[in-house]
């Protein structure tokens, strides 16, 4: 039997007494796309947190294709794009990528292989040589995604990757999201329904740190007699906070 | 250095090698150490000091104090006027406004009245008092002259062979020396070396904030940037990232050692137009350059270890500012006060701060204390790895994260 991606176990994440995270059980497979979605606040960024493990969970456990979250081993496997990730303004686009594919390989060759493989997925032109104080906000965001995903991690984790970015901008990065089916395990965050119905394969709502769903994207509008992703989650938080 | 320590460091010496703002006032620096040594010595020199010498008497006695009072204001930027009793003389163009009233030569010559003249010196110039105490000396001069006289022909009434009045009017004679803490002679030129000494200590400051300022935007930045969550996720482990960030103060303080290198020969050679004699030693401008070395790897320690504790990215960002405050308060104390003659409490708490070692490793290095020099050195340098550890120990990605 294959390692799953991603195990989670009676997982508890408390912040000053107050449940932020309470999964039972979670687990993703190897090269599935999964998509926790949520409203502000139901606790998506700190259930990525715990699993990147930058957070500790107060109980419980998280395994990342079998090495305990936040040991070296488990952070190599993963490469993670949070939420409002910043870039250094005084490096360059090209040196950012380069900085992130030799902090993760150690053979200079494939850094840059990868590096190079990175600059096509950003496509930024010429502004890749630019320093990155002169990007616009899709432009960072494209570039980090580009590093993300040429980084090629087994388990790749996106919170929110179209946050706050135009139409145009958004669609490119979906398209660069659904090029990694099959090459690497997907977890992302998002509160676009219409983006997780394109993107997931699976997908899990989340709400006041529990999961109170889950399944393929077609199986809990089936589940919910909804007729998109959207209703059925509506339908989903309302008979949790009935039972 | 492991691969990703060396790989962030690499990123961090770029991130500050490409802040051209901060490094040009880093190397602004480099003009404040002559320009503050001119505003002393020159600008001091040159400002236009009006002197008033109202005379509403004659006589030997009067033609006398004039002459000493002439000799005493000599040069010095001091210009000397004799005006006549009735003159108007006001402190609006005089800084010092001296009267020699009627009756004074005749007082002057007798044997036992006082003599009198009236000064009056313009409020807060501090014109006014280089003139008072430059006069001091010309009045001083006239009394003693005066109290010979007396002595002389006191003497001569009595019927007392007197070859040397200065016996009687001063008994006591004082042979002055100066010495170092272990007692031997200090050597020639020490007192203006002590001086520049401690204005030296003064001017680390010149190169602790801009270099602070870089440092900080290397170390808070991350947080405010949200450049931390990606690389904290990342391999990285927290001692590579904090060395690495060490790596940031290392490259800003071999800049600001070869800045201050460079300051200190040119504030020499400004100031040895001035005050002739006074050269620096090449040990000690080197000496000097590993003082400011060891200060600003310190701030940067200290930055890094604020950064780590703070609960907050704004509070980090003051508490920095906070590191910055003590350095400026420790290095500017140190031109006007003497550390080493602090009452106990006040000199306990002040060895607690690294910057006050700083200013004592100088101050015994231009006295002549070597072995004092060297420990105040090894102590300011022991809280770097004593600060880094700390941080190291104290790092907690959640908590950082979590206040960004």
């Amino acid at each position: 039997m294959q390692t799953p991606a991603l195990t989670i176990n009676n997982v508890v994440k408390k912040f000053s007494g107050k449940t932020i995270v309470d999964i039972k059980r979670l687990e993703i497979d190897d090269g599935e796309a999964y998509a926790l979605i949520g409203p502000n606040g139901a606790g998506k960024t700190t259930t990525l947190r715990l699993i990147v493990g930058i957070y500790r969970p107060d109980n419980g456990t998280i395994r990342i294709y079998g090495e305990r979250a936040g040991t070296t081993k488990a952070r190599e496997k993963i490469a993670y794009l949070p939420e409002d990730a910043g870039v250094y303004p005084r490096l360059t686009g090209w040196e950012h990528i380069n900085f992130y594919m030799r902090l993760y390989m150690d053979d200079p060759r494939e850094a840059e292989e990868k590096a190079e493989e990175a600059a096509k997925i950003a496509d930024l032109g010429k502004k890749l040589y630019d320093k990155a104080s002169t990007y616009s906000k899709g432009m960072k965001r494209r570039l980090l995604l580009a590093i993300v995903l040429a980084l090629q991690r087994p388990l790749t984790i996106l919170d929110e990757p179209t946050s706050g970015l135009d139409v145009f901008t958004a669609v490119k990065i979906r398209r660069m999201i659904r090029s990694l089916h099959g090459k690497t395990t997907i977890l992302l965050t998002s509160h676009n329904m219409l983006e997780v119905e394109q993107v997931a394969e699976k997908v899990g709502f989340l709400m006041n740190g529990r999961i109170i769903a889950e399944g393929e994207p077609r199986e809990l509008t089936a589940r919910y007699g909804a007729e998109n992703l959207e209703e059925a989650f509506v339908k989903a938080v309302k008979e949790s906070e009935k039972g | 250095m492991s691969r990703r320590l060396s790989l962030i460091a690499w990123k961090e010496g770029k991130e500050v090698v490409r802040d051209k703002r901060a490094l040009a006032l880093m190397l602004l620096s480099v003009l404040a150490y002559p320009l503050l040594g001119a505003l002393i010595a020159v600008l001091s020199s040159s400002q236009v000091i009006n002197v008033a010498v109202k005379t509403c008497d004659q006589g030997p006695w009067v033609e006398r104090l004039l002459h000493d009072i002439e000799e005493a204001l000599k040069g010095g930027g001091v210009n000397y006027t004799i005006l006549s009793c009735s003159a108007n003389a006001t402190t609006r163009i005089y800084d010092l406004i001296v009267t020699i009233p009627p009756g004074f030569n005749e007082n002057a010559s007798s044997l036992d009245k006082p003599v009198y003249i009236s000064i009056v010196k313009a409020a807060g110039s501090p014109a006014a008092d280089t003139a008072y105490n430059k006069l001091s000396g010309g009045l001083s001069a006239f009394t003693t002259d005066l109290a010979r006289y007396r002595v002389r022909r006191l003497a001569s009434l009595a019927g007392v062979k007197l070859e040397k009045p200065d016996n009687i009017l001063a008994p006591l004679r004082i042979l002055e020396s100066l010495a170092t803490p272990t007692g031997a002679p200090a050597p020639a030129g020490i007192e203006q070396k002590a001086w520049l000494a401690r204005f030296l200590s003064m001017a680390i400051f010149f190169l602790v904030a801009p270099a602070s300022t870089i440092i900080v935007d290397s170390i808070v930045g991350e947080r405010e940037r949200r450049t931390l969550e990606m690389l904290a996720a990342s391999p990285a482990t927290p001692s590579d990232i904090l060395l690495g960030k060490l790596v940031t103060g290392v490259v800003i303080a071999v800049i600001a050692s070869i800045i201050d290198l460079a300051g200190v020969a040119i504030l020499t050679a400004t100031l040895g137009i001035y005050y002739k004699g006074l050269t620096i030693d090449p040990l000690f401008a080197a000496f000097h350059s590993l003082q400011v070395f060891i200060a600003i790897l310190v701030t940067c320690i200290f930055i890094e270890l604020a950064s780590v504790i703070a609960p907050s990215t704004r509070a980090a960002s003051t508490t920095t500012s906070l590191v910055t405050a003590i350095a400026a308060a420790i290095f500017m104390s140190a031109l006007f006060v003497d550390f080493t003659k602090l009452q106990p409490t006040a000199s306990t708490i002040m060895q607690i701060i690294p910057y006050t070692h700083t200013v004592l490793a100088i101050t015994a290095y231009v006295i002549g204390d070597k072995l004092g020099a060297a420990i105040h050195t090894i102590i300011a340098a022991a809280y770097i790895p004593a600060a880094e550890l700390l941080a190291l120990r104290l790092y907690n990605t959640e908590r950082i994260i979590r206040s960004q």
